[in-house]
């Protein structure tokens, strides 16, 4: 198990030290296979590859997929390789006294190894998967995977200026580049990986998230560092195409901000040792931007961090059931509390709770069904001078794929109006026109090309209350990735 | 890492119980204020000598504003009204009758909440003024006979009140205790006679036509030292 390029060399001492670290590296970068020997979904920073990625993938359309976290995982522990380049490094430590029984088991070690390469090798050439050369595969991973997706849509609204609430939505009638998102991500050593989503539109660029995440922290521990959206329930720590319609649900815009519940910050998530899976995620966040942040400091430019109330808290607590071979559930609770600006030391909590019902029957490969169904509630408490602010939001989806390339959804969604700690409906001073019940009803069948192109064609009506006609829409969207993108998280 | 099952347990539901009483109450403003009015007369016992030769004892005294108003800045910007209280009825700053002199505490509607921003100064109009002295001549001959002089204003409106003003500077952010106990006193002194020459006058009422000049003389002196604010901040 020596390093390729020292043993080329002929300086296999040197590789001792790198071969520990690539060990290393090989078993903490892959808590995806720790986790299954716990017969639990997977920690964060190698998620189980959900074969339907958040229910709009088709099953395996092209021999050439992008690598799933797993497999990047597992590819990129092999990179760090600190020997020296030209091996004449005259800090390079001396041999040490090995005797020859030690030199001749460490060349059958050796020759095992290679026997072992070879037949993997070989093994793997049967399959469509790629085996790289060890020269090679050095080289190759000095390069980050590097993944563009395009989401461009056509919609219709009967009015404008429209009440859909995500940065990323159609807002009005014509051609909209809802982003064209450039994910980039690596292992940076045994120690870290990095991961950026940066986004562009018509008229910006956005870093979305730029963190790095531990690999080797003990106990089931991981942190990431960085800017990231945080874990609160289910959909808001995803990107647009892993969403199963066009739009953000109403509620994440209107709690968190058009972009969701983001920051800078620091995330601890421990993979808890109990017999489900059971995870805990802690984060704290910046809790201002406008876009990021609106029930919390939002974007009131003389609020300032002074203290440690002054940021983001957000917990999560995320527990999956395998239910059979072919039904899992997923069910989750979060909370978020920060400060808001309207008063002294005035705070903001967001409780919610998600639940994921997954019909997948692998034990019937032919059967291309999938079947899921996503649920998110919020109540958000925001207190201001004299009162509470309260209001639920919420959406249900209900995903179908009769076909491998062809789905269809449902989406429901409500917003209460904000009511006070009297009961009484109050103005909303974020949104002090959402003064009634707001409905919203969306439909959409999906066709998959492929795995990297999607269209899909969409319907909906917006039934807010506190206005006279309903608002309907139609969207037609496409999706284009190219590049290597690992699979998302369950 | 070995954990008690139950251990877990607790820590499963710990955030959710951490979570409960973060909003649960009403929030409060940057500033919550607790106003007061008065009103006094600082003198001397006996007669109070003016830089005119006159000595003057004042022996009744009301006053009366419309309203406090709080100015200072705030995220709109400069010269903003923070906060108005109104005042109600004038305040007997010297009677005969010691029990009637006090403090009235303010309400303001629908609070006294002040919003985030720096409270620069504390303004009022006065809108009636009444004070009866007693009045003699220090220099000899005597410029006039010992006498009482009267001074009676009251504005029909706030437009018509004379400004009074005074300077505070006090911060309403996150940083400081919101809760601020503010007592504003109206003060009258044998010194507001100091403009009167009380031998030029026409009889010993300033109110009349004659007297115009001595009765503004009167006012303006006591609209520039009258106001007399004091705050107190607690948590």
């Amino acid at each position: 198990m020596l390093c390729p390029r020292a043993r080329a060399r002929g300086r296999w001492w040197w590789s001792i030290p790198s071969a520990c670290l690539w060990l290393a590296g090989s078993a903490l970068a892959q808590p995806a296979a720790r986790d299954r020997e716990e017969g639990s979904p997977v920690h964060r920073v190698s998620p189980a590859p959900d074969a339907a990625a958040t229910a709009d993938r088709p099953p395996s359309l092209s021999a050439a997929s992008p690598p799933t976290e797993d497999e990047a995982a597992a590819a990129e522990a092999n990179a760090p390789d600190v020997a020296p380049v030209d091996g004449s490094d005259p800090s390079a430590p001396s041999p040490p006294n090995v005797s020859e029984e030690e030199l001749r088991a460490l060349q059958e070690a050796m020759a095992a190894d290679a026997a072992a390469q070879r037949e993997a090798g070989a093994t793997s050439s049967g399959s469509q998967t790629t085996s790289t050369p060890p020269s090679g595969f050095a080289l190759q991973s000095l390069n980050p995977d590097l993944a563009f997706i395009a989401d461009v849509a056509a919609a219709y609204f009967t009015r404008e200026p429209t009440l859909e609430t995500g940065e990323h939505d159609p807002h009005e009638t014509g051609f909209t580049l809802q982003q064209l998102e450039l994910a980039v991500g690596k292992s940076v050593d045994p120690y870290f990986r990095f991961d950026a989503n940066i986004v562009f539109r018509t008229e910006d660029v956005e870093v979305e998230e730029a963190y790095a995440t531990t690999l080797a922290l003990p106990h089931r521990l991981q942190l990431r560092l960085g800017q990231f959206l945080t874990r609160f329930g289910r959909i808001n720590s995803t990107h647009p195409h892993q969403w199963a319609f066009v739009d953000q649900p109403l509620a994440i815009g209107r709690i968190f901000g058009p972009e969701g519940s983001r920051g800078v910050g620091v995330e601890a998530s421990w993979l808890m040792p109990l017999p489900w899976y059971v995870e805990l995620v802690a984060s704290a966040t910046d809790a201002r931007g406008e876009e990021t942040a609106r029930s919390f400091f939002g974007g009131d430019e003389a609020a300032k961090v002074r203290t440690p109330l002054d940021v983001q808290y957000t917990g999560a607590l995320k527990q999956f059931f395998a239910v059979s071979d072919d039904w899992s559930l997923l069910w989750g609770l979060s909370i978020a509390n920060g400060p808001n600006p309207s008063g002294y030391r005035a705070r903001t909590d967001v409780y919610g709770t998600d639940l994921y019902l997954k019909y997948r029957p692998i034990t019937d490969p032919a059967n291309p069904t999938i079947v899921s169904l996503q649920a998110e509630v919020f109540y958000r408490r925001r207190q201001i001078p004299g009162d509470v602010l309260q209001d639920l939001d919420g959406y249900a989806e209900l995903f179908w794929r009769f076909e491998p390339r062809w789905g269809v959804a449902a989406r429901y969604e409500l917003g209460s109006p904000v009511w006070g700690l009297h009961g009484h409906v109050v103005v909303d001073p974020l949104d002090p026109e959402w003064t009634a019940v707001r409905h919203r009803i969306s439909t959409n069948v999906t066709f998959w090309p492929t795995e990297f192109s999607r269209i899909r064609l969409q319907g909906g009506v917006d039934e807010p209350r506190w206005e006279r006609e309903p608002d309907w829409s139609l969207m037609l969207a496409f999706e284009f990735a190219i590049g290597a993108h690992g699979a998302h998280a369950f | 890492m070995r954990m008690t099952f139950r251990s877990a347990v607790l820590l499963l539901v710990f955030p959710a119980l951490s979570g409960a009483g973060c909003a649960f109450g009403p929030g409060e403003p940057f500033g919550t204020i607790s106003p007061t009015l008065s009103a006094r007369v600082d003198q001397d016992s006996g007669f109070t000598r003016l830089a005119t030769g006159y000595e003057v004892r004042i022996t009744a005294a009301t006053f009366g504003v419309d309203a406090l108003r709080l100015v200072g800045t705030t995220d709109e910007g400069s010269g903003q009204t923070l906060l108005e209280i109104p005042a109600g009825v004038p305040l007997i700053a010297l009677s005969d009758d010691p029990e009637a002199v006090g403090t009235v505490p303010l309400t303001c509607d629908p609070s006294c909440g002040v919003d985030r921003g720096q409270l620069e100064a504390v303004q009022a109009d006065l809108t009636s003024f009444e004070v009866v002295a007693e009045v003699r001549d220090s220099q000899t001959p005597a410029r006039i006979a010992a006498g009482t002089y009267t001074v009676h204003f009251v504005a029909s409106s706030s437009a018509e009140g004379r400004p009074l003003k005074t300077a505070v500077s006090l911060p309403f952010d996150e940083q400081h205790f919101p809760h601020v106990a503010l007592d504003a006193a109206l003060v009258g002194t044998p010194q507001m006679f100091e403009g009167v020459d009380f031998a030029a006058l026409t009889g010993t009422t300033l109110d009349a036509t004659q007297n115009t000049a001595a009765r503004d003389a009167v006012l303006e002196a006591f609209a520039a030292t009258a106001l007399d604010v004091h705050t107190r901040r607690s948590p």
